[in-house]
């Protein structure tokens, strides 16, 4: 079979590029066998290889899963990743809807107002969020205002503070269904479908590889988040496995040296999961964009 | 099935028509706008409550002096503004965030075009190459940062290390400039150029085949389909790619929070990383407020300019001309 | 159209916040009152426990205490409940947890024990530490929502200058004014009132390598006792290394623990970060002698190791049994040993006609904050870690010091000799890092950027400083 010269170029840059992409990754798997000591000892070469590897961090991993707290967390983050998913997906979608095939006046005054909250610096809003929780009312002990937690410190958070709107998603729904023909949705009117059935039945499937891909990365920004939980909670209960991690690491820091190996699987620890549901996704995802032709 | 939208709006309608005949005429007349009501009312009021409010808090204190938790905030009008424009240090903060953040999505989407176009041939185990490049985006910043550090490190640096073999003179990362920007690209790049790049494939793969078909027949080139095929099908996503590579790169702060912590000399500073500063080990809430007020007018201009500029024909098309005439 | 909807969704979105804002304001002010007629209360229903009957069951039995994750017990809930998860795990595989976190947790027995006597229950809320930390003492304080002890390093000092700390009553003020060592405490220390404490401070003191010591000439047993003789012996040791190992190393990289580390060779000189009003003296004639020195001391450190962002750039060195002298808080002792090295110990040395001085660093200083809902539980929880059990329980785990005279002049002296050196340094003239009254991280930048450049360049030092301290002027005026 020959190959051709394009396809050949291909493959070297790819295979190339996607090693120096996982680098960092296959440095950090050496990196975690090593113990705290050798680690310290050693003159890092691009591929460390420990003489006396360990498991031991990898247990410390392993070991925790088993702990009870642990499960919570990881039950926590799941949770808290799906919910987001499926409300920034919907609201996405939604939002996209409305703005390729609706006709209303100041929409397009309505999308650039939308389009610009995704362009606040989030920083800015973090201290005015958390008194905002603190005050919610009627909320964790709150009489109108004042008097205890408000909704700091309960699922709340999480089920209010996610979602909201997925701006950037929607603007990625409504640019591919605008590239659906109108005359699908007139077709479906002359057929007798409601609205409801026009939104869920006939457009939903066409947009499915666009909300894959909107699934994949909040589930992703979710997953990685810590702030949310470190800032607004402080029950055991409530934590989610990466801001979990954060902590251990910050014992790992703490006082003199840090355990750079522990530190490094604990990342791992963070990433694998990450990648789980990645290359889960994944296969609809590829699968999708092969039919995300997107019938023009 | 029943009209969900039908039932919602009886109750209003009642109030202004006499009965179901008026509420449908109403209804026929503004359906989208109704339709759009309900789908984006509770969206946006959920967005004023978590986002819209605390952000509009954070915007007004720009204009309040509020040097102690303690104290009660002054108001004073455009002070905190005007301090931002006299004081090197924010300005060229603005500046670092606006360079770097051209610089990396320039960069970002460059490559994650090319890599794209490779990755859109017909390749033996292009899912795998698909993967490895997503990679970096999944892991954790906290993370990976760690990792950069390590390979920076000057006694036992990977890299230095590597120099050193060569037996050349180890490079001191730390002090100076442009490896510390060198670095910070670096890192954005490597975390975002295979998400880029997918979203690219995503946007190659929705170019209609029959297209190409159409262009071969007329005994056009490589280049000529690319030119007058691909990248016109393509102008959808770029619009997406542009502006959300835009507003993460100009917000970048992490890399750098982790990487160069703004040194040497506070030379690779970026203004997120001076709110962050501002609002929580200063307690300086107004500087804080300002400084994102300008920096959102910032990317806010670069968007509305991107939109006049390249994305006026498309986007402006309307989808549903005609409709109304023929229900 | 399109403009006239936005405005009218402003206007609307404005109001809405106007009237959120003056509800906020009003209730403000009526948490002010609140506070400000509980605390003749609450300090005289300390002064009432104190007076006698401790038998009494105190009126709010929780106590809410912020710990940050490498204190203690790890985790957040009820104290008493993860002493026992924890028990509970070491009883199922004695390796799943290491020695110092047995160490911790017997500490957390014996504090959570004398609270338990008291009546109070010890709750536990695990908020970081450093940065992440920072971040969200500010937001809690600002929403008025606090645990009842707070801790911090750094901050902590600027939060007392806020008035967001309470001042230990006088029955706690008095009681560690006199049992505490100095260090302790005096960082806390602010218009005459005491508003924290730290029960296991560190301070630096100076560390050799006898190893290298001996390769070098020199004698292993015989630490520098004044700068130009640690210069001297820099130089001998950098040269007999040729490369392989370094002189000395103080770290002085522009974050906190550069300033914590670096900042004590100005106050023996005389000098220091800031005059008795808290404003800031960078460019002083004694402190110019003492960046001099950094200087001259950096020509016998790994390139670019003491000025280096990153920390890991000097602890690098140090463990790999590259350097010859360095100064460290006590862990280095548990450090030395886990790394093999052969460390000698001595005071740091002092410069011509000096006097001794420290900072001290990783000290996790114990707050009541103004907001907390049970002030009086938490004073007693101070006390409580500063009881002889506590105390005891510390100083047999010989990682660090105690701060209590009773404790660390008592047999504690004589069974961790080495560890009693911190103790002492800890009575001297100890401070913490100032808080600057404006801009505080700008000024601190400031000061990081000067002494990169002192320390990375060739330029006139006294230049260096005089345009640091213009500048800082300018920010805190």
């Amino acid at each position: 079979m020959k190959v051709k010269p394009i396809n050949l170029f291909g493959h070297i840059i790819l295979l190339v590029g996607g090693l120096v992409m996982i680098y960092p990754l296959i440095f950090m798997v050496l990196a975690s066998t090593f113990t705290k000591q050798e680690y310290a000892a050693t003159v890092l070469g691009p591929f460390p290889i420990a003489i006396k590897p360990t498991f031991a961090n990898f247990r410390i991993i392993v070991g925790a899963a088993k702990d009870h707290l642990v499960q919570i967390y990881f039950f926590n983050s799941l949770f808290r990743t799906l919910y987001s998913v499926v409300f920034a997906s919907l609201t996405a979608f939604l939002g996209g809807f409305v703005f390729a095939r609706l006709r209303f006046r100041g929409k397009d005054g309505l999308f650039l107002f939308m389009l610009a909250t995704a362009m606040i610096p989030g920083v800015v809003a973090l201290i005015p969020t958390y008194i905002e929780y603190a005050r919610w009312p009627y909320a964790g002990g709150n009489n109108i205002f004042m008097g205890g937690k408000g909704i700091l410190d309960s699922w709340w958070v999480y089920m209010i503070g996610g979602p909201a709107l997925n701006i950037m998603g929607a603007f990625l729904v409504k640019q591919s269904m605008e590239k659906v023909p109108i005359e699908l949705d007139e077709a479906a009117k002359i057929d007798g479908a409601s609205t409801f059935r026009l939104i869920f039945q006939i457009l939903l499937p066409l947009q499915l590889p666009i909300l894959a891909f909107i699934a994949i990365t909040t589930a992703q920004a979710t997953w990685n988040d810590w702030g949310t939980p470190f800032f607004f909670t402080s029950s055991d209960k409530l934590q989610t496995l990466p801001a979990a991690i954060t902590r251990i690491s910050s014992i790992a820091t703490s006082a003199g040296v840090p355990d750079y190996p522990l530190m490094i699987t604990l990342g791992l620890g963070i990433t694998f999961p990450m990648l789980l549901i990645f290359f889960f996704f994944q296969r609809f995802f590829v699968q999708g964009l092969a039919n995300a032709g997107l019938k023009g | 099935m029943a009209n969900e939208w039908d039932v919602s709006g009886n109750a209003a309608a009642s109030r202004t028509f006499d009965g179901p005949t008026g509420w449908r005429k109403f209804y026929n007349n503004h359906r989208d706008v109704i339709i759009a009501a309900i789908i984006l009312g509770p969206m946006l009021f959920w967005w004023m409550v978590v986002s819209g409010f605390p952000t509009a808090f954070g915007f007004l204190l720009g204009f309040f002096k509020w040097g102690e938790i303690t104290a009660s905030p002054k108001f004073v009008w455009f002070d905190n503004y005007i301090h931002f424009f006299r004081d090197p240090q924010y300005y060229m903060a603005l500046w670092r965030s606006i360079w770097i953040g051209l610089l990396v999505t320039g960069l970002n989407m460059l490559i994650g075009f090319l890599i794209a176009l490779l990755m859109n041939l017909s390749l033996f185990g292009k899912a795998i190459y698909r993967t490895m490049w997503y990679v970096p985006v999944v892991t954790s910043v906290v993370a990976t940062t760690q990792i950069f550090n390590i390979f920076l490190d000057i006694n036992n640096g990977v890299i230095d290390n590597l120099i050193k073999r060569l037996g050349y003179e180890p490079i001191l990362w730390q002090y100076s400039v442009g490896w510390g920007v060198f670095w910070i690209v670096v890192y954005s790049l490597w975390k975002g150029v295979g998400g880029m790049a997918l979203l690219w494939l995503a946007g190659l793969q929705a170019v209609d085949p029959i297209l190409y078909e159409a262009a071969e027949i007329d005994g056009a080139n490589r280049l000529q389909k690319f030119w007058n095929v691909t990248l016109p099908g393509i102008k959808p996503i770029a619009t997406y790619a542009i502006i959300t590579g835009l507003i993460g790169a100009v917000q970048i702060y992490e890399q750098v929070m982790f990487i160069t912590l703004g040194g040497p000399y506070g030379q690779t500073e970026v203004l997120v990383f001076r709110i962050l500063r501002d609002g929580f080990f200063d307690f300086n809430m107004g500087m804080a407020g300002a400084s994102s007020v300008v920096l959102f007018a910032v990317v806010f201009i670069f968007t509305v300019f991107y939109f006049r500029m390249f994305a006026s024909d498309n986007e402006k098309s309307d989808p549903r001309r005609g409709r109304r005439k023929r229900q | 159209m399109v403009l006239k909807r936005c405005v009218t969704v402003l206007i609307a979105a404005l109001l809405v916040f106007a009237v959120t804002a003056c509800g906020s304001g009003k209730s403000n002010d009526g948490k002010a009152e609140q506070s400000a007629s509980t605390d003749p209360s609450s300090s005289s229903a300390a002064s009432a426990t104190e007076s006698g009957d401790s038998s009494s069951a105190p009126a709010n039995k929780t106590v809410v205490i912020n710990a940050n994750a490498a204190d203690n017990v790890a985790g957040s809930g009820e104290v008493a409940d993860l002493i026992q998860d924890l028990e509970k795990k070491i009883k199922e595989d004695a390796n799943s947890v290491d020695e110092a976190g047995k160490q911790r947790l017997a500490i957390a027995k014996a504090a959570n024990k004398v609270m338990a006597d008291l009546g109070y229950e010890l709750k536990q809320e695990d908020w970081g530490w450093s940065e992440p930390l920072v971040q969200k003492q500010t937001a809690a304080l600002v929403a008025k929502q606090t645990p009842d002890i707070i801790t911090g390093e750094t901050q902590s000092p600027g939060f007392a200058a806020q008035g967001l700390l309470e001042p230990f009553p006088d029955w706690l003020d008095q009681f560690v004014r006199e049992n505490v060592v100095e260090g302790a405490w005096k960082p806390m220390e602010y218009q005459g009132k005491i508003y924290g404490v730290a029960f296991q401070p560190g301070v630096s003191v100076l560390f050799w390598n006898k190893d290298l010591f001996r390769k070098s000439g020199l004698d292993p047993d015989k630490g520098p006792a004044t700068w130009s003789e640690w210069l001297e012996m820099s130089k001998k040791i950098n040269e007999a290394g040729k490369g392989k190992f370094y002189g000395s190393i103080v770290y002085s990289g522009p974050n906190n623990g550069g300033y914590l580390r670096a900042g004590i060779y100005p106050l023996m000189n005389g000098g220091g970060f800031v005059n008795e009003n808290n404003e800031p003296i960078f460019n002083d004639e004694k402190n110019m002698a003492a960046f001099q020195f950094l200087r001259d001391l950096n020509q016998y450190a790994p390139k670019g190791a003491m000025a280096n962002g990153s920390e890991a750039a000097y602890w690098d060195p140090v463990n790999k049994n590259q350097v010859g002298i360095w100064a460290e808080g006590p862990w280095m002792i548990s450090m030395c040993a886990t790394n093999k090295l052969e460390c000698g110990m001595g005071p740091l040395p002092l410069p011509d006609g000096g006097k001794a001085a420290n900072i001290t660093i990783g000290a996790a200083f114990a707050s009541v904050p103004v907001y907390a809902k049970n002030k009086e539980g938490g004073f007693k929880f101070i006390e409580a870690m500063l009881s002889d059990g506590v105390q005891q329980m510390i100083a047999d785990t010989g990682v660090r010091a105690p701060v209590t005279k009773k404790i660390a002049e008592g047999k504690f002296k004589t069974e961790h000799p080495e560890l009693y050196q911190f103790y002492e340094a800890l009575q001297g003239n100890v401070r913490g890092l100032p808080t600057f009254s404006k801009e505080n991280t700008k000024v601190w930048q400031v000061y990081g950027d000067a002494m990169v450049r002192t320390l990375m360049t060739n330029e006139d030092i006294k230049k260096i400083w005089d345009d640091a301290q213009t500048k800082v002027e300018a920010m805190v005026k």
